[in-house]
């Protein structure tokens, strides 16, 4: 087979193609999704069922997370600022890295890896095993079945997981440096308090929001259109991980510059 | 089913925790006020750079928290920013708002510096007419660079003035006009008195004359005024003019006296440049230790002594003076160079025999005359010497009277007196020459001495007395008015 | 309900599927539609329930071409249809009363006692009792090829339509589906369409058979048109023989 240097665009070209499919078909399903928001019928159960399982399945590991991410933060910046003799900046740079950052990244990327795979891979095999399909015979919105309420319960919950996370981080940063490093409690809550606006932790929680809807809708596409075979599925989880992620990331740069 | 209500549940008691903790942490950031609205009132102030204030910014009074910046817009040039205040919290209208920095890289905030008491408290929606915006740091940076650089000028021109061998020659010039100037004013002073005594003399003279001749006078005088009061009426006008000119004239003086006392006041008060420089404690500092580094140049100079005497001799046997010019080099205060001249009216005595031979025509017979000349030329002779001081000893040696010698010095304790001995030319005469000489000081610049010399040759040895003048390098420059200290102090 | 399908044409990209197809699917009946994987059975039988759009042709219900219907107006249409999928096609987070209980839950205004009861009698008519709290995942091929069943005649379908029902199973098993298709078929009196590979089952249970080949019906007749046609396509289909006219696409 002579090589043929036409063949690197053309393999570019497919590449960018698949992409734009990619990026158009999520985008379709989440305004497929939202759009079925508001049509009936409203499934209250199913909602329920996904804020149980994204919310308060998931706030042990988000606890877990944000307990030690408060408290290494905590160690870590007092480093650099008792250089500066600046202790009482500790309580709140890390309140508001918390807040605006490592909040709602962290909760979200926590929650791609337990939830966003989740979905991918049990949408997935209802894919494969014809259970979409059948839904569809049963004159059922699979898209509305499924789709909604997951991407709606990752909306609501990833802000709830965050303020979860924000408050235990800096439960744990307190302790750090009350506990560990000597700081006073008081001063620490008060500068904290000061220097920490409500923006800061709503702009984090509307991150969050964002960040949730990402991880359902990326999650529920991957799945919905995944390849048959077992194969197809555990591929869809990988991917749904991989771009929930890198999105999450993306996103999170323009919401701040959009928002801050 | 039963896993349905287990959800329901779950989900219900995972969300109100949740919104709970939310609430905790709004209520408490937003201390005390409901989702970060404070019920408050709003006041405006106007500054002139509101650079670093955002929405949220605190107001403070006393360090605490009474409010927070909710709004910040462009209004003609400047940034009217509206504040919102928590209830219950007054604001006077004569209070001030200062942005001010935490820190000196932290955020800015607003300190409200509160005004008098009794002044109204401002009511919602007014503006706090008093503002000061914090200096750009850039700017605060700039300007001290320009304070710097001035200074920095000034000390460079003042280093001009007063360093290196320019500036020493000009403080010795300074000096020497100084000098110059008081000896001036001295000399004035001195005519002066002379001019006024005399004047008294007239006075005393005029106050005699009339005494003795005050009736007459008296009658002249009242002539003269009736005369002048005749005079002065018919040129009133003329009068008035003068004397308006003349009070014109000392209006203007006392307005150029008053000027004089504001720019004096001033440099007192240190205003204005020079004044500050003056006033300043540091450049009073630093002037002193200029003047005090000066001192020590001068001082150095001092420490190399030069000392110039001359020293007339009378000798008793031949009714002559001898006189000795020197100039003593002292490096140190025990060891000096001595170089002299000395002019020796005895001067050098040189024996020369003259052998006649006279041919005698007539007898044919030559006959010898043998012709002693003993010639003493007046001759100036030098001194050369290097002495070195020993606590009360100093001994010297070198060229003394132009040929090879040596001498020793004792001092007296407080160095008025001192007896010499000193021996030189030792081939000329039978025995070498030996002078002994006691010599005192007396009012610090005179000399009296007086010994003998050539003691070793009975035949020319004399007594003398002499009587001397010493100047060393202080007592020049007061002479020459190089240096008008008066606290001079003799080292040794 | 009678299905008329005309000159039904559908491509992927550049592979034609269905070239063609002309169809009648006699109400009442039960039409087999059997070919080679990949002849374009299940494309056919997507497009009569509307998961996919024909490039060309009709597909007439009731006398309503389903075509041109939006996907709104399809969920009318799909409510008279039940699907048995070749996976049966359970949803494994529901159990088996769930999973029956489902389309009741969604598109009737029953009580839960009365779903409860309609579900019980569905189960019954796949000859199963007592397996309503199990899960899929605890079920064997043949159970869960009738919990399929059940759920897909639990709204009682007009059409009832099996997508490969034996496949996967042993002969007895495969048999005991015939069986209760043919039972179920008669019971309900619904329109039936069967995609096989199975020539005996085929041969058992149908009134009608359509064999595709190349996106096209071949043949279209009864069980006696088969076995006594001299197509060669057909009879080296039905020989179960690998040389002839067919050939398995590499």
């Amino acid at each position: 087979m002579t090589f043929r240097p036409i063949a690197i665009f053309e393999y570019i070209g497919a590449r960018f193609t698949t992409l734009l499919e990619e990026l158009g078909g999520i985008f379709s399903t989440f305004l497929q999704s939202a759009g079925l928001l508001f049509v009936p019928p409203f499934r209250m159960r199913l909602f329920l069922k996904q804020m149980e399982f994204v919310g308060v399945e998931s706030s042990f590991i988000v606890l877990l997370t944000g307990a030690f991410t408060g408290m290494v933060f905590a160690l870590q910046t007092s480093y650099a600022f008792r250089l500066f003799g600046a202790e009482n900046l500790i309580g709140p740079s890390v309140a508001l890295s918390l807040a605006r950052e490592l909040g709602p990244v962290l909760t979200g990327l926590m929650v791609t890896g337990r939830v966003g795979s989740a979905m991918a891979a049990e949408l997935g095999t209802m894919k494969v095993t014809e259970q979409i399909d059948a839904l569809y015979t049963m004159s059922i919105n699979p898209v509305q079945y499924l789709i909604t309420p997951r991407v709606l319960s990752s909306i609501i919950m990833l802000p709830m997981l965050t303020i979860l996370f924000d408050f235990i981080g800096i439960i744990g940063s307190y302790f750090m440096a009350v506990f560990l490093l000597g700081l006073n409690g008081n001063r620490f809550i008060s500068d904290t308090i000061y220097m920490v606006d409500l923006k800061d932790i709503y702009i984090g929680l509307l991150k969050a929001a964002v960040f949730g809807a990402i991880i359902a809708v990326v999650g529920c596409y991957k799945g919905y259109f995944a390849e048959k075979g077992a194969e197809g599925v555990g591929k869809a989880a990988t991917q749904a991980v991989v771009i929930s992620s890198v999105s999450i990331l993306i996103a999170d740069y323009f919401l701040t510059a959009l928002l801050f | 089913m039963n896993k349905g209500i287990s959800t329901n549940a779950r989900v219900g008691i995972f969300v109100a925790v949740v919104l709970l903790l939310l609430f905790w942490i709004t209520f408490k950031i937003s201390s005390g006020t409901i989702f970060g609205r404070i019920q408050g009132y709003t006041l405006t102030a106007e500054f002139d750079n509101a650079q670093g204030l955002n929405t949220k910014t605190g107001v403070f009074i006393a360090g605490i928290k009474v409010g927070y910046v909710e709004d910040i817009k462009l209004a003609d040039d400047k940034a009217l920013v509206t504040l919102r205040i928590i209830p219950g919290v007054k604001i006077e209208d004569n209070a001030k708002a200062v942005i001010r920095t935490k820190g000196l890289l932290g955020e800015k905030y607003i300190e409200i510096v509160p005004g008098k008491q009794q002044a109204a408290a401002l009511k919602p929606g007014e503006q706090i007419i008093f503002t000061e915006s914090p200096p750009d740091l850039e700017e605060l940076m700039n300007k001290l660079n320009g304070i710097a650089s001035d200074v920095k000028s000034v000390t460079q021109s003042l280093n001009d003035v007063f360093g290196g061998s320019k500036g020493e020659k000009n403080m010795r010039g300074m000096f020497d006009n100084l000098n110059r100037t008081i000896t001036h004013m001295d000399r004035l002073i001195t005519s002066t008195n002379k001019n006024l005594n005399r004047t008294f003399d007239s006075v005393n003279t005029f106050a005699q004359a009339l005494k003795e001749q005050g009736p007459d006078i008296l009658t002249n005088l009242a002539q003269i005024s009736g005369e002048l009061h005749a005079i002065i009426a018919e040129n009133k006008q003329s009068v008035n003019r003068t004397m308006e000119n003349i009070n014109q004239a000392s209006e203007r003086l006392d307005k150029t006296l008053a000027n004089l006392e504001v720019i004096t006041g001033n440099l007192k008060e240190g205003k204005g440049a020079i004044g500050k420089l003056l006033s300043d404690k540091k450049t009073e500092q630093q002037v002193t230790k200029a003047i005090s580094g000066l001192s020590s140049m001068v001082g150095g100079t001092s420490r190399f002594r030069t000392i110039i005497s001359y020293r007339g001799e009378y000798q008793f046997a031949y009714h002559n003076v001898k006189s000795y010019l020197d100039l003593r080099l002292q490096p140190t205060w025990d060891k000096y160079y001595l170089l002299g001249i000395v002019d020796d009216p005895g001067g050098y005595s040189s024996t020369s025999t003259t052998y006649t031979t006279v041919k005698n025509v007539n007898t044919g017979t030559v006959q010898q005359t043998e012709t002693v000349n003993n010639n003493i030329s007046n001759q100036l002779k030098i001194n050369a010497e290097i002495a070195k001081r020993i606590s009360y000893f100093t001994f010297r040696g070198g060229v003394i009277e132009s040929s090879g010698g040596i001498g020793v010095d004792i001092n007296a304790p407080n160095d008025k007196a001192q007896l010499s001995v000193e021996m030189f030319n030792f081939n000329e005469k039978p025995y070498p020459e030996l002078k002994a000489m006691l010599s005192i000081s007396i009012l610090r610049y005179f000399l009296l001495s007086g010994g003998m010399t050539d003691i070793a040759n009975r035949d020319v040895r004399t007594w003398f007395m002499g009587v001397g003048l010493k100047f060393d390098d202080q007592d020049l420059k007061s002479i020459f008015g190089l240096a008008a200290s008066t606290t001079y102090v003799n080292t040794k | 309900m009678q299905i008329d399908i005309k000159g039904l044409k559908k491509s992927f990209g550049t592979n034609s599927v269905l070239n063609g197809i002309d169809l009648t699917i006699e109400d009442g009946k039960t039409t087999v539609i059997v070919g080679q994987t990949g002849c374009g059975k299940s494309v056919l039988i997507k497009h009569i329930i509307g998961l996919l759009r024909p490039d060309a042709g009709q597909i007439i219900v009731n006398g309503a071409d389903i075509t041109k219907l939006k996907r709104k107006e399809f969920g009318g249409i799909l409510k008279n249809f039940g699907v048995l999928f070749q996976n049966s096609a359970l949803f494994d987070s529901m159990t088996v009363g769930e999973n029956v209980a489902f389309p009741l839950r969604e598109h009737t205004g029953l009580s839960p006692t009365k779903i409860m009861d309609v579900v019980r009698e569905k189960l019954a008519i796949v000859g199963l009792k007592g397996v309503e709290q199990l899960y899929p995942a605890e079920l064997s091929g043949g159970m869960k090829k009738r919990v399929g069943l059940a759920r897909a005649i639990a709204l009682d379908p007009q059409v009832l339509i099996f997508d490969e029902p034996t496949t996967g199973l042993d002969p007895v098993m495969s048999d005991t589906i015939d069986n209760l298709i043919m039972n179920t078929q008669k019971h309900l009196g619904v329109t039936s369409i069967v995609i096989s590979h199975d020539i005996p089952g085929t041969f058992k249970i149908a009134r009608w058979i359509a064999m595709l080949y190349k996106g096209k019906v071949v043949l279209y007749g009864s069980p006696d048109d088969f076995r006594n046609t001299q197509d060669p396509i057909v009879r080296q289909f039905l020989e179960r023989r690998a040389e002839g006219p067919l050939q398995v696409e590499a």
